[in-house]
């Protein structure tokens, strides 16, 4: 095939992505926020790596590489407890990457930039591994020979730009790229349609492999089960480093958490998204078989080009190209922008920040897009078929699974600290770098042989601790993964959970200038609008989560120290994150404690009416009935003197005399009627500076001449005390008890006025027969007499003196005592009394 | 909901890994095909099957 035409078709295929994107940016951007483009948006998972790659490993090592694909399925089953929880936290903190939640997590600390620095450097092999897939691709359709020079490099650029175009328009990287996620999904449907179409097609015409494949004895093992204890790790061990790669990998969290418009597009991706690896898995075996059937002399990692091309057509075998050509690009767009973020935000802007340059990052950032691209393409120049070349995808990924400890932990476990993850992390990379990379370097020649021997027996790199028959990947991961863990569960463990910083709070105006300056004027005029309302504290946190998403949390931490001040009662982010899960079931019980408390209080409340309404009824007929009984004779006497005008004077002064102490009854009822009902209407208090003193004499001067009429001695013990009350009021009270006092004594009345602590307590007392037993729960009841009386002076007391703010009650001891206090000074106004 | 998806990831976990090399894969070849992709992939199939029942609907 001709290489210029080779050539043509890629440059074809690069410029209809830009046109993809365009249009995914203008009127296809529904499509490219809809679930289906989320869903097959994922599958960036599925690189070059996936497409030539596992047909090269199922040829040789069997089944193993089923495993890659069977992590992330079981990953994205669990999304209810970790992307959808992740999407939750980046929405409300703007995240754009794990090293920014593991900032959020465990506070300003060398972990973020450690682990966003560690991930370029595990990562660029694996982009290399993509740039070497197309050239390797081009140069064998081209017929081995690569007259327009290196294929990559251009390929490389243009991808770089189209990553810079369609990613990095804007500083804040937490925004949607619409163009970039319709583009990815669009190439994982080329990568899908060409390798079924291939797989379809040799089929077709070879037919199938399988029963040759259980004849031949080179091929049987291939179809069999991973043989004893070491396969079965190493099976477990693809299974579950697979999945954590799918959890942890820079492109996978940008396109599965940052580019997510919807959490329920999870729902249709945790289904869809597995059902397209497993399409895409469908003919790997049977073009794995034929290959080494037919073409045994062949790289077994071009057998998806070399089948087409040798027993279909060349057409076919452009189409498997471009297929080749769509995984590695869509990877390498998305890993290379990841990355690049990952180094503005953690490693650059700091250093920005401090030499006051931080308006510049936007080119930074778009310039570590070129960088990492130019550094992939090195290293794939220098490692050419090197070892460190060819496995650097599993080792990539074991980097990459290094995440794993202190961002799991720090999602599901509050006693994870700062310390435990930092040595956790940091003794798995230093595990990885001795198990892993550094034998690869060896193997590659880079590093003397003798490397792999290790220095002692028990420190053998491929053979910690003198294990043998691992190979190297499982070792590497099972040893860097235990020894990472255990380290960031011990140290945890053994550390204090160290000070928990103290919230910051600030004014509005002060934070909308900083994200002005710093985010430019729109962005400063969208805060204004979304931190109307909140509190100091939340709008600082509001600003932080956006200065954070652009420039990266410890640039935005330490640009927020000017404009802000410590709130220690303001609760800080880290704080929030430790408490959200506590928090969560704690609200949704005492929303349930409320409700059932406002439940027993309506009802409560609406006995309480009840009782009130019969009350109310019970006082009318009362009432009624009391006017009724002295109406009546008075009625009975009028007519008794109107019928008997020649009545004796003796008889009609009796009569006469009846009729007027009955009215005067009646009079006196209906006083007391009135008064209740002023209480009723709610009068207001007249406080005014009294003498309780004086007052208490005047009522005794007042109550007087009854006593003298009764042969009643009033005695008196007064103490001078002064209390802001009403003075008509208490007037009224005193005159109500020395009434009822008067009432029933013999021979003696008695009032005491003291001053009690801040109240004032009245005391009256008479030598009767005293409240008898039965009586004294009814006392202060309204119409409750026992002597004749109206029944309205005590139950008239008690409201006026809780009215007052006082207390009235019934003392115990000979006779009867009524004692009631006043507070010095009323509070505040309850004229309608206690009830 | 999230009960049931924990014992999805648990099914899938089971069928995934359990120790194929223990289970009589290399015996009968049913219609011509290798017994081990045929399990794994049928049961790749059942799971995602049931995760299409499970998160349908919202």
């Amino acid at each position: 095939m001709s290489a210029l035409g080779v050539l043509l078709i890629l440059f074809l295929y690069l410029a209809s992505l830009f046109l993809v994107a365009l249009w995914g940016e203008g009127r296809g951007r529904a499509l490219a926020q809809s679930a289906h483009a989320y869903a097959f948006s994922l599958a960036v998972y599925a690189t070059a790596w996936t497409f030539f790659g596992s047909v090269g490993r199922a040829a040789t090592e069997g089944m193993g590489f089923l495993a890659i694909y069977l992590g992330p399925t079981l990953i994205l089953l669990l999304w209810p407890f970790l992307h959808g929880r992740l999407l939750q936290l980046a929405r409300t903190h703007r995240l754009t990457s794990w090293a920014d939640f593991l900032f959020l997590r465990y506070g300003p600390s060398p972990l973020a930039p450690l682990v966003a620095g560690f991930l370029v450097v595990g990562l660029l092999p694996y982009l290399a591994l993509q740039l070497k897939a197309i050239a390797q691709g081009f140069l064998y359709l081209s017929g081995g020979k690569a007259p327009i020079g290196d294929v990559a490099l251009p390929t490389a650029f243009l991808l770089a730009l189209f990553a810079i175009l369609f990613g990095t328009r804007h500083l804040d990287p937490s925004e949607k790229h619409p163009g970039l996620v319709l583009a990815v999904a669009f190439e994982s449907w080329v990568k899908l349609l060409a390798f079924l179409l291939v797989g379809g097609v040799v089929l077709w015409q070879l037919g199938n492999p399988f029963p040759q494949a259980q004849e031949d004895p080179r091929l049987r093992p291939l179809l069999l089960p991973p043989e004893g204890l070491s396969g079965h790790l190493a099976w477990v061990s693809l299974v579950l480093l697979s999945g954590l790669a799918f959890l942890f990998l820079p492109r996978q969290f940008h396109v599965s958490v940052v580019e997510n418009a919807n959490p329920h597009h999870l729902r249709l991706a945790a289904w869809l998204f597995p059902l397209y690896l497993l399409f895409i898995n469908l003919p790997v075996a049977p073009l794995a078989l034929w290959g080494r059937l037919l073409l045994p002399q062949e790289n077994p990692d071009l057998y998806v080009l070399a089948l087409p091309l040798g027993f279909a057509s060349p057409g076919l075998a452009l189409l498997a190209f471009l297929g080749g050509v769509s995984a590695a690009t869509a990877m390498v767009i998305v890993e290379s922008l990841a990355l690049s973020i990952l180094i503005s935000n953690h490693l650059l802007s700091p250093l920005l920040l401090r030499r006051k340059a931080l308006g510049s990052l936007l080119v930074w950032r778009r310039i570590s897009i070129l960088l990492v691209m130019l550094l992939a393409y090195l290293y794939f120049r220098l490692a050419g078929e090197a070892y460190a070349l060819v496995a650097m995808g599993l080792i990539s990924f074991v980097a990459v699974a290094q995440l794993t400890p202190p961002s799991l932990l720090g999602l599901f476990w509050k006693g994870a600290t700062p310390q435990g993850a930092l040595v956790g992390f940091l003794g798995g990379i230093l595990v990885w770098a001795y198990t892993l990379f550094l034998p690869a370097l060896a193997r590659s020649g880079w590093l003397p042989h003798g490397f792999l021997e290790g220095p002692h027996p028990l420190l053998r790199p491929e053979g910690l601790l003198g294990i043998q028959g691992l190979d190297p990947v499982t070792h590497g991961f099972l040893a860097s993964l235990g020894v990472n863990l255990a380290l960031a569960v011990g140290v945890s463990l053994f550390t204090q959970k160290g000070h928990i910083p103290v919230g910051r709070t600030g004014e509005l105006a002060e934070l909308a200038g900083l994200v002005e300056r710093v985010l430019g004027p729109e962005v400063g005029k969208a805060f204004r609008e979304e931190a109307l309302g909140l509190t100091g504290s939340q709008a600082v946190a509001l600003a932080e989560s956006w200065l954070s998403a652009s420039l990266g949390p410890a640039t935005a931490r330490l640009l927020l120290l000017s404009a802000t001040r410590e709130a220690p009662d303001a609760s800080s982010p880290f704080e929030a994150l430790l408490e959200e899960a506590a928090r969560e079931s704690r609200e949704v019980r005492a929303y349930a404690r409320a409700l059932e408390e406002a439940k027993r209080e309506l009802s409560e409340a609406y006995e309480r009416l009840k009782a009130l309404d019969q009350a109310k009824d019970e006082i009318l007929a009362a009432v009624s009935h009391e006017l009724k009984t002295p109406l009546t004779a008075v009625r009975a006497l009028a007519e008794i003197l109107e019928a008997n005008p020649d009545l004796e004077e003796g008889e009609r002064h009796r009569f006469t005399a009846l009729l007027a102490k009955e009215a005067a009854r009646l009079s006196r009822l209906v006083e007391g009627i009135l008064a209740y009902t002023r209480l009723h209407a709610g009068m207001p208090l007249t406080l005014t500076p009294t003498d309780l003193k004086a007052l208490a004499q005047e009522a005794l001067a007042l109550v007087e001449p009854l006593a003298r009429e009764k042969g009643i001695t009033m005695e008196s013990q007064l103490a001078g005390v002064q209390a802001l009350t009403d003075r008509d009021r208490v007037l009224q009270v005193l005159l109500n008890l020395l009434h009822n006092a008067l009432r029933h004594a013999r021979s003696r009345v008695r009032l005491e006025l003291n001053p009690r602590g801040p109240e004032a307590l009245f005391r009256i007392r008479d030598d009767g027969p005293g409240v008898p037993q039965e009586a004294k729960a009814l006392v202060f009841e309204p119409f409750q007499s026992f002597s004749g009386s109206t029944g309205l002076g005590l139950f008239l007391a008690r409201r006026l003196v809780e009215g007052l703010g006082g207390r009235i009650w019934l003392e115990e001891g000979e006779g009867a005592s009524f004692a009631f206090t006043l507070p010095l000074e009323v509070a505040h106004e309850n004229p309608g009394g206690g009830r | 909901m999230k009960e049931r998806a924990l014992a999805l990831f648990l099914l899938a976990l089971a069928l995934f890994t359990p120790p194929l090399g223990l289970f009589p894969f290399g015996e009968r070849w049913p219609w011509g095909l290798p017994p081990l992709y045929l399990y794994l992939f049928l049961a790749w199939g059942l799971v995602i099957l049931l995760a299409y029942f499970l998160y349908r609907k919202p």
